[in-house]
């Protein structure tokens, strides 16, 4: 028995120290790429010199419920700078992401957010992916004026009162007016039943969603459920029940694959329109290809376009992770380092009040995402494209460019 | 602005109404297996154990990662040996962190679990990455029964819980291993001068502790997909089946999960807001740690 022991001590204990290893508190090392193919391939790093670094902070989830986003950030930052570092840097210096794990949560936001505060070599910030993290971050933000460029659509930063944050994705207030008028007008849909999630960016949806269906003068069911359930069945059995014959999800990617699944089994097979989500790894990876078939999905970005910065992007990512396939989070996550690259060069100086008011000067900057430009309510994106999935392959329907105010 | 504003009240169709009563019942049954396994550590250790979420997630990760995918093995073997090695698990376990956490304050054997739990999701997260997945085809699908169409993952959740109960029944009431378990539960110092090994209790409970997060695992796949967060809110929902069942009874255990999943399911029914599902869930807890803090079935008069 001792010596059973003995031997079941000293195997748990390797095991708990590996498991140890991998939970260690210090900022956790961006995820390491797979090699590139081939040296030359790779976007070159060794040839400028630089006379210093430029630090730009990333607050990325690679801990908690949605970890393929944060990979994806890390990739995406990662290469942006490299790409940036290879055609000289920026203002002769290199551009270093620095990438912290916020776990996706607001409280892991505030933890990264501080820290990068208190770094005074840090002169901007990327990140967070979620509005409830932004809005968590949003005070420390503005008093330390720290300019932020984020990807969280919620349209509820408008009323922050916060001249330090810049959204280079197409927000939630346009995706979801898109897709509720796509029901509506492009399908000809009667009665629209809608389900979002119970936080800020479901609930700021719920505002802009209601308003265009009563302008459409639609009847429509809401229903508001929390995350993190691991059954939808009842809110799915009421909307078919109300006899909705289209569906606006809006909410977050694990809880749409519960969702999806549920509608599929009850048989409740109505055209569904959703965010990026249904589009991204996350989701398809946690479904069978007949429930993510035939959903449409709004978003900003088309990987499938001739534009050329987007056939570029897919070309460097393709170079730098071949064994990775991109999708829209990591279009995304992309192009922030080019739009802080850029806000840098035409301050002049890498001071964080520079670049706020660099960022708010921003004009047609080409990017992955269309071009930026800063808007009144300092918005810089302002194109979506509706896609529809054939099995897990989305293809493009429609491309809407709006216009900047 | 009410979140509670518009929502349907529509109920009065008989398909909605069953469908809803099969996925509480079946939710309600996943809860009794895990108020059932956290209690089994509980009545020989005196540990609760906070961190028994993530054995289920880890049980789900080793069926589809490990077996399924990795291994190509077909569903059954890989159910089969994912739930007993996550038997091995549950002995290696209690011999090196519940054994020795079981002698030192409550606090700390409650932080101690805790840290366990994110030991564990962390090991699951390098091991098999932090893509979520579920395993295509593994229990999907309906199966009609004249007007109602029933989730094929419901109706095998219901069966295979139902046989476990069973099995969990007959072992506590009919065999040596059994009465010694209820022993340790009742009284461990008198169980010990008795002649029972409470270690060994501890050993054999944790084992069949893990053994049913196992089964846990590999049932909720088909509902949840395999997730680091999987097992989150189940986890929460058993110890509100624990608690309203009655705290330390196997026997309530299982009255407390279906009370909880099918409250939780006729409160849908009957066109209650789903946004307030869950609450419905906790302010049965508080309602019975205030009125009836020993549950329906509580210790004393539970058998087991």
């Amino acid at each position: 028995m001792k010596q059973l022991n003995k031997v079941v001590t000293i195997i748990v204990s390797v095991m708990l120290a590996i498991a140890i290893v991998g939970c260690s508190t210090a900022a956790p090392a961006p995820a390491e790429p797979p090699k590139p193919a081939g040296d030359s391939q790779a976007p070159s790093t060794s040839g400028p010199t630089f006379d210093g670094e430029i630090y730009v902070g990333v607050t990325a989830g690679i801990t908690g419920d949605a970890p393929l986003e944060g990979e994806a950030m890390t990739r995406a930052v990662t290469l942006a700078s490299e790409i940036i570092n290879g055609q000289g840097g920026v203002l002769g210096k290199k551009l270093v992401p620095v990438i912290e794990d916020d776990s996706y949560t607001p409280e892991g936001a505030i933890t990264v957010a501080n820290k990068f505060i208190a770094d005074e070599k840090i002169v901007a910030m990327a990140g967070p992916g979620r509005s409830s993290s932004f809005m968590a971050i949003s005070d420390l933000i503005k008093e330390a004026g720290m300019p932020i460029v984020t990807p969280a659509t919620s349209t509820t930063f408008y009323k922050l009162d916060n001249p330090y944050w810049f959204r280079d994705r197409t927000t939630d207030g346009v995706s979801t007016n898109i897709a509720t008028r796509f029901l509506v007008e492009e399908l000809g849909l009667k009665k629209i039943g809608v389900m979002l999630t119970n936080d800020d960016a479901g609930l700021a949806a719920r505002a802009v969603i209601e308003s265009t269906l009563k302008e459409l003068g639609v009847d429509h069911e809401i229903i508001v459920y929390n995350g993190g359930e691991i059954d939808y069945s009842g809110q799915v059995l009421q909307l078919r029940d109300a006899g909705a014959d289209g569906l606006v999800l809006w909410g977050h990617t694990v809880d749409y694959a519960v969702i999806c699944r549920n509608m599929y089994q009850l048989g409740y097979d109505v055209p569904t329109v959703g965010n990026t989500g249904f589009m991204s790894a996350t989701f398809l990876d946690l479904v069978d290809d007949e429930v993510a078939d035939g959903l449409y999905v709004v978003t900003d970005i088309n990987l499938e376009s001739e534009d050329p910065y987007v056939k570029y992007f897919l070309d460097e990512y393709s170079k730098r992770y071949p064994d990775v396939k991109p999708d829209v989070v990591d279009a995304i996550h992309f192009a922030h380092m080019f739009l802080i690259a850029d806000a840098i060069k035409r301050a002049g100086v890498a001071e964080r009040q520079a670049i706020a008011d660099a960022l708010k000067e921003t004009r047609d900057v080409p990017s992955v995402l269309g071009p930026l430009t800063c808007a009144k309510n300092q918005d810089c994106a302002h194109t979506a494209t509706v896609f529809q999935n054939e099995g897990k392959v989305a293809h493009a329907i429609k491309t809407f460019t709006l216009e900047v105010e | 602005m009410d979140p509670g504003q518009k929502y349907v009240r529509r109920h009065n169709n008989l398909e909605t109404l069953i469908q809803l009563a099969i996925s509480g019942l079946a939710m309600g049954l996943i809860y009794c297996l895990v108020a059932i396994e956290f209690t089994l550590i509980l009545n020989t250790s005196g540990l609760m154990n906070f961190g028994h979420d993530k054995y289920i997630m880890f049980g789900a990760f080793l069926f589809g990662g490990t077996f399924v995918i990795r291994l190509g093995w077909d569903f059954l073997p890989s159910a089969v040996a994912s739930v007993l090695l996550m038997g091995v698990v549950g002995i290696f376990i209690a011999v090196i962190v519940f054994s020795p956490l079981q002698k030192l304050p409550r606090v700390y054997a409650m932080t101690g679990t805790m840290a366990l739990s994110m030991i564990l999701q962390e090991a699951t997260r390098l091991t098999y990455g932090a893509r979520s997945f579920t395993v295509l085809g593994f229990l999907s699908g309906t199966i009609n029964f004249g007007f109602v169409s029933i989730q094929r993952v419901y109706l095998f959740i219901i069966i295979v819980t139902t046989i476990l109960l069973i099995f969990q029944n007959l072992l506590m009431m009919k065999t040596k291993l059994g009465r010694s378990f209820r022993a340790v539960a009742q009284d461990k110092e008198t169980s010990s001068l008795m002649g029972i090994n409470v270690n060994t209790m501890l050993i054999a409970s944790a084992t069949m502790s893990l053994l049913i997060c196992g089964i846990i695992g590999v049932l909720i796949i088909p509902v949840t997909g395999i997730t680091l967060g999987m097992s989150n809110m189940i986890g929460s929902k058993g110890y509100i089946a624990g608690v309203v069942g009655g705290m330390g009874s196997l026997n309530g255990a299982i009255i407390g999960g279906l009370v909880v999943g099918l409250t939780e399911a006729l409160f849908l029914a009957f066109g209650g807001n789903p946004v307030y599902k869950d609450v419905v869930s906790f302010v049965l807890v508080v309602l019975f740690l205030l009125l009836k803090p020993d549950g329906i079935l509580s210790e004393k008069k539970a058998a087991i």
